[in-house]
């Protein structure tokens, strides 16, 4: 798990990449916590999200409900696909309400 | 808990379960199918194969499944059970009894029946692979479907909350919801995120979603009900049946027969809840006593309120009849034993504290004295009757024996138990169940015939065999009558005069001729099957009876049945007893077989009977019988006693009264001695002996059958042996 960022004219794009699972949800509550301090837009780059499972899921809900509190502007980005499998499953797309690719579901 | 302790309550378990088994399939096959008895059925084969699982018992749990396969596919009506099944299920019973005794023997790696394990899994497995071939001659799996989508009994709402800590063991959702969709299709699934806490404050090893699902699956409750099994502990998972079938809930409630029940059981019986949610739900009111169970049920989600409003409403029917419900604990009889020994010896204390209250002038200590008398008493009553068991318990092994021999021999036979509450003394249970085993086989095989000559003879083609038990004077009567051929009198004779059990010339009274049977080696069986025949049987019958101070009788009349009955005494530890004197040794007589006293008159003294009220009565001399000493100055009296249907009376020196005799066994030295049953300790700590009633009683007729020998030998012989004694 790797938590990058940059910034770029208001706008912080984080990037997480490698595992989201129940291992690493600590490590990435605290980098997010520490980087949603800076008040700015962010945009979160899934793209990189290579497993998940519904610690990590639970974590983008938790994330997503923080931002909303502290009213920041926060979207998910560049789902890769098994982030969007457990969405799928789980049918909630509407309540992270991120623009979503469709894809094939596989089965 | 201990391992070993669990084992053992895991082969008690399985054995209750599989009485229950038996008689439920009894019961269909009796009647017709109902889903209360196959469900019943059901439960015991999965409850079996779930506790089998925790102890890895493969043997067993394989072939559960496979029964427990075959009744789901019955439960769902996908395959009718009928009489052939009944008898698969039956043998697999058998066979799982055989199983369960090698789990208590810790031979279960070992099959104990391999080759009747085979035929059994291959029966049931013929009954499985049935229904899919059906299936696959429907071509198009998209009909199947269809027809799946429009029976709405295959929707099923799941509400899952996952224990918090379901990361933290290693567990996920994901993996659940998954395994989900192998039983089924997942149409609607809502994830309950309101839980989940914002970023800092979240806890990232627990787990805050919940999920709202909904299934469509033809598997039924329990199987979908299995995925959960790991984590049903700490989790709340509530599986909710199809709305649609709610009205048939209730409707199914208000049918159910009347005996009362815990709601939970209604709606366990009902389908809409599962035991082991019944267990959680039990679990709930215990912590939280004030919370109704039916609110708990609502409240909980995991049934409907019409449902419980329908099931409270019956539950409030059957509260009176619910406060009689029967409790039990289970206690070891060794336990039992012990405080029966010691109410003994309190009775024969408080009898030696009375006799010196009874010299003492103080009126306070009588009065004492007679208090703690009185309680003794009820104590003792009360002692005795822990040890009382109902005949049922030996009863209920018969329909199934009935059942098997109808088979084995192409006989139609209903076999009707009657006063099956009657309680005996637990020892006796268990020792009369082989005597009572033998006199049944016995009807079933030589009393009823085949169907063809019982419609021959003008009798209906199906025979009836009656086990009937009641309280009679102190004693149970056990009679087991049949409708059948009965004794062939001329058979019987020839066949004692062929082993040389009698003279050839002996005249015998019809009750004589029947007793002849209980000889050892006498057996007029012409054909022997495997059910009775061999020659064996009938004497250790006697003995056997005799052992516990019975005694049997054969009545029975040619072409149209017999009766075997069995006489004995409720009790083997303490009875009440009256007290007489001879030459200054002290009898005690039960005194529930004692019917009056009276004088003996000089002019009575001359013969061996006493006109009593204008019938005749022959007595026994105890004193002649006894070899005591003559003493002819004091005036005698004669207590009449009653055992059956005979009466006779005791010429006794004077009458004591009352008293409680706790019954010691007299030592093998005194085995043969005839009259005498036991010995009791006074409260003088003198001896006294115990009269056996029963052998009194028979003596006294032989000898005056002998003094007046004109009488009886040509006698009608329908009239039983109580008859013509009357006619002396």
């Amino acid at each position: 798990m790797a938590v990058t960022h940059k910034i770029d004219d208001q706008l912080c794009t984080i990037s997480i990449s490698g595992e989201m699972s129940i291992y690493t949800a600590k490590l990435t509550q605290e980098a997010l916590m520490e980087l949603l301090q800076s008040g700015e837009d962010i945009h979160l780059d899934l793209s990189e999200v290579n497993e998940i499972d519904s610690a990590g899921i639970q974590l983008l809900i938790s994330l997503k409900k923080y931002a909303h509190e502290q009213k920041i502007a926060l979207q998910f980005h560049a789902h890769s696909q098994c982030v969007l499998d457990v969405i799928d499953l789980y049918n909630i797309a509407a309540e992270l309400g991120d623009p979503l690719v469709l894809t094939q579901r596989q089965e | 808990m201990d391992l070993n302790s669990a084992r053992a309550a895991l082969v008690e378990e399985a054995r209750d379960l599989l009485v229950a088994m038996e008689s439920a399939l009894l019961t269909i096959e009796g009647v017709s199918a109902n889903s209360e008895e196959i469900d019943a059925i059901f439960r015991v084969a999965h409850t079996i194969k779930g506790s089998a699982a925790l102890f890895s018992l493969d043997y067993i749990v394989i072939f559960t499944h496979s029964m427990e396969s075959v009744l789901d596919l019955v439960r769902s009506n996908e395959i009718s059970i009928d009489g052939e099944m009944i008898s698969i299920l039956l043998d697999c019973k058998d066979y799982l009894c055989l199983l369960i005794n090698a789990v208590e023997d810790r031979t279960e790696n070992i099959d104990p029946d391999a080759s009747n394990r085979a035929r059994l899994l291959k029966q049931l497995n013929e009954y499985l692979l049935a229904p899919n071939e059906i299936q696959t001659t429907m071509d198009s799996a998209h009909i199947e479907k269809e027809i799946l989508k429009d029976n709405k009994d295959t929707h099923w709402h799941l509400s899952l909350r996952f224990d918090q800590n379901i990361f933290v063991n290693g567990l996920d959702p994901f993996d659940f919801i998954r395994h989900l969709k192998t039983l089924g299709e997942i149409i609607y699934i809502y994830t309950i995120t309101e839980e989940v806490p914002t970023l800092e404050r979240i806890n990232t090893d627990l787990c805050y979603l919940g999920f709202e699902i909904d299934l469509e699956s033809s598997k039924d409750k329990a199987t979908i009900e299995s995925a959960f099994d790991f984590i049903r502990k700490d989790s709340t998972i509530r599986i909710l049946s199809p709305h649609a079938k709610m009205q048939e809930y209730i409707d199914l409630i208000h049918s159910l027969p009347e005996p009362p029940q815990l709601l939970g059981e209604i709606l366990l019986k009902g389908g809409s809840i599962t035991p082991l949610e019944l267990k959680e739900i039990l679990h709930i009111q215990k912590t939280d006593p004030n919370r109704q169970l039916g609110s708990i049920f609502v409240e909980e989600k995991m049934v409907a309120a019409p449902v419980v409003a329908a099931a409270l409403q019956k539950q409030k029917q059957s509260e009176d009849r619910k406060n009689n419900e029967l409790k039990f604990i289970k206690v070891e009889a060794g336990k039992l034993d012990t405080l029966i020994n010691m109410i003994g010896e309190l009775v024969i204390a408080g009898a030696a504290a009375n006799l010196i209250t009874k010299t003492s002038k103080d009126a306070a200590i009588g009065q004492a004295c007679s208090n703690i008398s009185d309680l003794v008493e009820k104590i003792r009553n009360s002692a005795l009757n822990l040890r009382m068991v109902q005949i049922k318990e030996v009863f209920d092994r018969f329909p199934r024996v009935a059942r098997d021999a109808a088979n084995d021999l192409n006989k139609k036979i209903n076999l009707k138990l009657i006063g099956t509450e009657t309680e005996l003394d637990k020892s006796m249970i268990e020792k009369l169940s082989d005597p009572l085993m033998h006199i049944v086989r016995n009807a079933l095989d030589h009393g009823i015939e085949l169907p063809a000559t019982r419609i021959a003879n003008g009798k209906p083609a199906q025979g009836e065999v009656i086990l009937n038990a009641f309280h009679d004077s102190g004693s149970v009567v056990i009679e087991i009558s049949d409708d059948g051929a009965g004794l062939n009198k001329d058979r019987i004779i020839k066949k004692a005069i062929e082993k040389k059990l009698i003279s050839k010339n002996s005249v015998l009274s019809e009750y004589e001729i029947y007793q002849l049977i209980f000889e050892a080696g006498f057996s007029t069986a012409e054909k022997v099957t495997h059910l009775s025949g061999r020659g064996v049987g009938m004497d250790v019958v006697k003995r056997n009876i005799e052992q516990l101070r019975g005694e049997v009788e054969v009545l029975s009349e040619e072409g149209t049945g017999s009766i075997f009955r069995i006489r004995l005494p409720l009790t083997m530890a303490i009875i009440d007893g009256f007290q007489v004197m001879v030459a200054g040794a002290t009898f005690v007589i039960p005194l529930d077989l004692v019917l009056e006293c009276t004088e003996l008159t000089p002019d009575d003294e001359q013969h061996n009977f006493v006109n009593l009220r204008g019938k005749v009565l022959p007595f026994v001399r105890l004193r002649n019988l006894f070899g005591l000493p003559n003493n002819k100055t004091i005036k005698e009296n004669i207590v009449v006693i009653q055992y059956g249907q005979n009466r006779a009376g005791l010429v006794v020196d004077s009458l004591i009264g009352e008293f409680q005799a706790v019954i010691k066994p007299l030592g093998r030295l005194f085995k043969e001695l005839k009259g005498i049953s036991g010995s009791t300790i006074l409260g003088s700590g003198q001896v006294a002996l115990i009269l056996d009633v029963a052998q009194l009683v028979q003596f006294a007729h032989k000898k005056s059958n002998y003094m007046t020998p004109m009488q009886s030998i040509n006698a009608p012989q329908e009239e039983n042996k109580g008859k013509h004694n009357d006619l002396v």
